[in-house]
């Protein structure tokens, strides 16, 4: 390994350290109303594949939740849900965005803000988590794209 | 060489990209989306199910008015049948789960809500006659966002609010109850939700003020905010059977008053 190498590794890893965080505000960023159905063609399309997707997963007895989350993710930014889990259960945190787009990262964190042991999974547009709640209480669930335009995502969870 | 430079990359990042812990900023900056973020009653009886399967058919109320003076009075109340159609499917009694789903949909359309969510009534009764249990909970889970949806698009986000508002009191009132008969430390913890409370109050206090001012909001308010009290014990004293009591009691006196039909 020569040091040319050490450092283009640092160099490919080191811009992810600098993703950038939404400015502070006294409350949280307005969330998308996933309540209200979407007219967007892009999202509904997003939302049949995790649909599909998730399907695999109902075979091993996880239910869908009919809620779902969406928007756009900026390009080297993060988003962050607030999510309520029960002790005892396990989760299924399924995220896609354009199957064109690349580098779509999901992570759960639990009540203290900890990386929540998830099992990772991904495919092209796709990234899901999977973790066993140890505590009730709210967990976070992160997604982070990569560079490149603002990308429409969706995420949806499962859980039994 | 090559191959050790890739494990080594792949060992470099995996130390840079390995997920820090988040701050106490970036927790309290999380988006709330309400279809998200709080759970149905399925998910929080999933989990009393692990600690002890409770004798659901014995946590059954008796059936409630099919119409009640207001508008936000129905709203909880069919929040709370709709916990009443998950203890049902818990219960794996058909019959109950057909009940309770025309129940459901009396309330819903005495909320003025469109032909798809009353079309639901007759899915649920489908899915209980064929004992499709797994399906029944994804269709009243879509039901109550679909009936949220709807009053999302009357312009009466408060309605939208109590209907959750609603199904968690209830849900509480009867998780209290089987927590309480089980006794094991596992299922009284599983009560201890004050995130959660907060959250659903978070969404009372973002209705317009005149909104607000109504008795059952400022009820239903009142009430959530004494058992998020309850589920925060001071310092060094524990979570335990007592305050567990004050639960089930505080959420029983609630349901119990907003399901008699007075304004």
């Amino acid at each position: 390994m020569t040091t040319r190498t050490i450092i283009a590794c640092l160099l490919l890893v080191l811009p992810r350290l600098q993703a950038q965080e939404p400015a502070a505000s006294a409350s949280p960023a307005p969330a998308d109303d996933a309540a209200a159905p979407s007219a967007d063609d892009a999202q509904v399309a997003l939302r049949a594949r995790l649909l599909d997707f998730a399907g695999a997963l109902g075979n091993e007895g996880f239910k869908i939740r009919d809620g779902y989350w969406s928007g756009a993710l900026d390009a080297g930014k993060v988003r962050r849900l607030r999510v309520n889990l029960l002790a005892g259960n396990q989760y299924w945190f399924c995220a896609a965005v354009p199957e064109d787009a690349r580098g779509l990262k999901i992570e759960v964190y639990d009540p203290a803000g900890k990386p929540a042991g998830s099992v990772p999974h991904k495919a092209p547009g796709l990234a899901a988590a999977g973790v066993t709640a140890e505590a009730t209480g709210p967990y976070f669930v992160e997604l982070q794209g990569s560079a490149g335009p603002s990308r429409p995502f969706c995420l949806i969870y499962l859980f039994k | 060489m090559k191959r050790a430079a890739v494990f080594l990359f792949v060992a470099f990042a995996g130390v840079f990209t390995a997920g820090a812990d988040l701050t106490a900023r970036q927790m309290k900056g999380a988006e709330h989306v309400a279809p998200v973020s709080i759970p149905t009653p399925a998910e929080f009886f999933a989990a009393i199910d692990k600690a002890g399967k409770p004798d659901w058919a014995s946590l059954y109320r008796e059936p409630g008015p099919t119409s009640y003076p207001t508008r936000t009075q129905t709203a909880l109340n069919l929040g709370a049948l709709v916990t009443d159609g998950y203890m049902a499917v818990e219960a794996q009694d058909g019959q109950q789960v057909k009940n309770t789903g025309k129940e459901i949909i009396a309330l819903a359309k005495a909320l003025g809500v469109g032909e798809d969510v009353l079309v639901r009534g007759k899915s649920i009764g489908d899915f209980a006659d064929k004992n499709d249990w797994f399906a029944l909970r994804e269709e009243l889970d879509a039901t109550t966002n679909e009936v949220r949806r709807a009053m999302a698009g009357q312009r009466d986000a408060a309605l939208a609010s109590l209907i959750t508002a609603g199904a968690w009191l209830r849900a509480i009132q009867v998780g209290s109850r089987a927590a309480l008969l089980n006794g094991e430390e596992q299922s009284l913890m599983l009560l201890r939700q004050p995130a959660l409370i907060a959250m659903l109050r978070e969404d009372l206090r973002q209705l317009p003020d005149k909104a607000r001012g109504g008795p059952v909001i400022t009820r239903t308010d009142m009430t959530l905010t004494a058992v998020e009290d309850m589920m925060t014990p001071p310092d060094g004293e524990p979570f335990g059977t007592e305050r567990v009591v004050s639960i089930r009691d505080t959420t029983s006196q609630l349901v119990s008053d907003m399901s008699s039909n007075k304004p």
